[in-house]
């Protein structure tokens, strides 16, 4: 059973946790980082009694670790549909027990951060005496990491039929496809979910922080939201280096400039954040601001796109790569200097894609 | 001429080639050798999509200082090419043909004669690995490149296609393309001669 959770370990969890560094972050500045340390612990407890004493608002966490488990499960069921790792077919051969634990444990691996949160909920609600909502939040878990195991499972079992099992329907364009959208291809038709996730994110951290009101145009409170939005986005980041690591590497070889590469990149970018540079343009950013806000998101993509072409980067050393930048821009933007941000992300950008892209090895 | 100098590459710290010097001239050239030995790896870098030490040109083109114009003169397929399985072969052919500037009329003959029209359509994660195979041999057909890198043609096409690769080699041969081919089998090529190399050691030795 240890084989088999290290070789689980290191083909799901591992990459889930990879993948969603940037989310992960974002979503613990906000529970952890946004409130003063010396009210932490009062603002958890309040927050906690909320879930334990309104049903509505237990209904609604609970939906979010839904969110969260169907997360997790997009990244396992694409993963095990990927050819380098049909190894597991093998899998299906064990008896039904053998197959049950050690994928529980990698489930239970990846809900990690939703479980620790959980213990603290079952403990206020014990120590309040809310017994019902801690039996309801117990009865939960256990379905939902049951029912998730056996989605995975159901699907390592078929694993020799072609078919793949997905959450969402994937969108097969109907017309011919360009290079720029070949990366837009492949959220749309096999990750649609993290597509979904990301945007929606995005969107409504934009809407959140345009709640502030002003009595005067302000421009810094759309960007702040975009820069969670921003932030959010570094699954998409790994996704697009993923692609072009395992099916785009045909395309070095072709006769294209490296000025046209990475034009392509960041009209790539550019198309991916349409949603936000129109909320942002409805919400009466004058034209002038749009268009270094439009080069300052597109640009702080595409310089931690190229960023992922240095093969001796770590995972460690990215998660703190991602959130030295966004600490960093964050105080741009509150400077009111993100145009210049925009302008030494892209040249910087561009003279480390120029230095890395056939450069870099996979296998590095 | 395609001209490779001081070439070297490592693995990590495992040593796969050092070539002080190599040419091709004109021809088609067989690259034997046994697994591991190093065959891939030499196509990959004479085609420009893995880093080495050293230099390659093809006909003073050198490929680290004018590198689009080099890859322009190189066509190279893999093994066992992956593509996007959520793109048909049509979006394939289509970039190539505008990355490679090439004639739409002579890629749709290529088609044709490989026989994947029937299938170029569909997205490419519903092809066999055979045909897949076929489309990356079409791909590798297009364009004006001077060398024309193949890894293990003949794995995984079926037998009615081997006839028509030979039958185009022959003709881009005729045209003044040249070969350099890794192959467990032979290649029957009536009326051309093939030379054979053996990559060793981590060197290449003309057999």
């Amino acid at each position: 059973m240890g084989a088999l959770v290290r070789v689980l370990h290191k083909v799901l969890v591992k990459k889930f946790y990879e993948r969603n560094v940037g989310l992960l972050f974002f979503v613990f500045y906000l529970m952890f980082g946004v409130v003063e340390s010396n009210q932490l612990i009062n603002y958890h407890r309040s927050l906690i009694y909320g879930v334990l004493t309104s049903p509505v608002f237990l209904m609604g966490v609970m939906g979010v670790w839904i969110l969260y488990s169907a997360k997790y499960l997009q990244l396992v069921l694409s993963e095990l549909a990927e050819p380098h790792n049909q190894f597991l077919k093998d899998y299906s051969r064990l008896g039904k027990s053998h197959q049950f634990w050690p994928m529980l444990l990698s489930i239970v691996m990846m809900d990690q951060p939703v479980l620790l949160y959980s213990v603290f909920i079952v403990g206020v609600g014990i120590f309040s005496q809310q017994y019902v909502a801690v039996f309801l939040v117990l009865v939960f878990h256990f379905a939902k990491l049951v029912g998730c195991t056996w989605i995975v499972l159901r699907r390592v079992n078929s694993l020799h039929e072609r078919k793949a099992t997905k959450l969402l329907p994937s969108i097969q364009w109907p017309w011919k496809k360009y290079f720029p959208f070949f990366y837009l291809a492949h959220f749309t038709n096999q990750l649609p979910l993290a597509l979904l996730f990301t945007k929606a994110f995005s969107l409504f951290a934009i809407i959140g922080f345009m709640q502030i009101t002003n009595d005067h145009y302000e421009n810094r409170t759309a960007l702040m939201g975009l820069l969670f939005g921003l932030m959010a986005h570094s699954v998409i980041i790994f996704e697009s280096r993923r692609l072009e690591e395992t099916y785009l590497s045909f395309a070095r070889g072709l006769p294209i400039s490296m000025i046209k590469r990475f034009l392509f990149l960041s009209l790539f970018y550019g198309i991916l954040l349409i949603p936000e540079l129109m909320l942002l343009a409805i919400n009466h950013i004058v034209w002038f601001d749009l268009l270094f806000i439009t080069l300052f998101a597109v640009f702080y993509l595409v310089y931690q796109h190229t960023r992922l072409f240095r093969g001796s980067l770590t995972i460690d050393a990215h998660t703190t790569f991602t959130f030295g930048l966004f600490l960093i821009s964050f105080m741009l933007v509150l400077f009111k200097l993100y145009w210049l941000e925009a302008f030494v992300l892209g040249i910087l950008g561009f003279y480390q894609y120029e230095r890395d892209y056939y450069n870099f090895e996979a296998s590095a | 001429m395609l001209s490779i100098k001081n070439l070297k590459k490592e693995y990590g710290t495992h040593l796969i080639l050092d070539i002080p010097q190599l040419q091709f001239e004109s021809g088609l050239f067989w690259l034997k050798g046994n697994n591991g030995s190093g065959k891939s790896t030499l196509l990959k870098i004479i085609s420009g999509i893995i880093p080495f030490d050293g230099e390659v040109n093809i006909d003073a083109v050198d490929l680290r200082k004018h590198p689009t114009d080099y890859r322009r003169l190189v066509n190279y397929v893999e093994t066992e090419p992956l593509y996007p399985p959520f793109l048909t072969g049509q979006d394939l052919v289509s970039f190539f043909i505008s990355t490679r500037m090439a004639n739409k009329e002579e890629v749709d003959e290529l088609v044709q004669k490989f026989n994947i029209h029937s299938f170029i359509k569909n997205p490419i994660g519903t092809y066999s690995s055979g045909m897949v195979k076929k489309l990356s041999l079409v791909l590798a057909f297009i364009g004006r490149p001077k060398y024309i890198l193949l890894d293990e043609p003949l794995v995984t096409i079926d037998k009615e296609s081997v006839p028509i690769l030979y039958e185009l080699v022959k003709l881009y041969f005729g045209r003044g393309v040249n070969f350099v081919f890794t192959s467990h089998q032979a290649f029957e090529l009536e009326g051309i001669v093939v030379k054979e190399m053996e990559v060793k050691d981590h060197k290449v030795w003309e057999l």
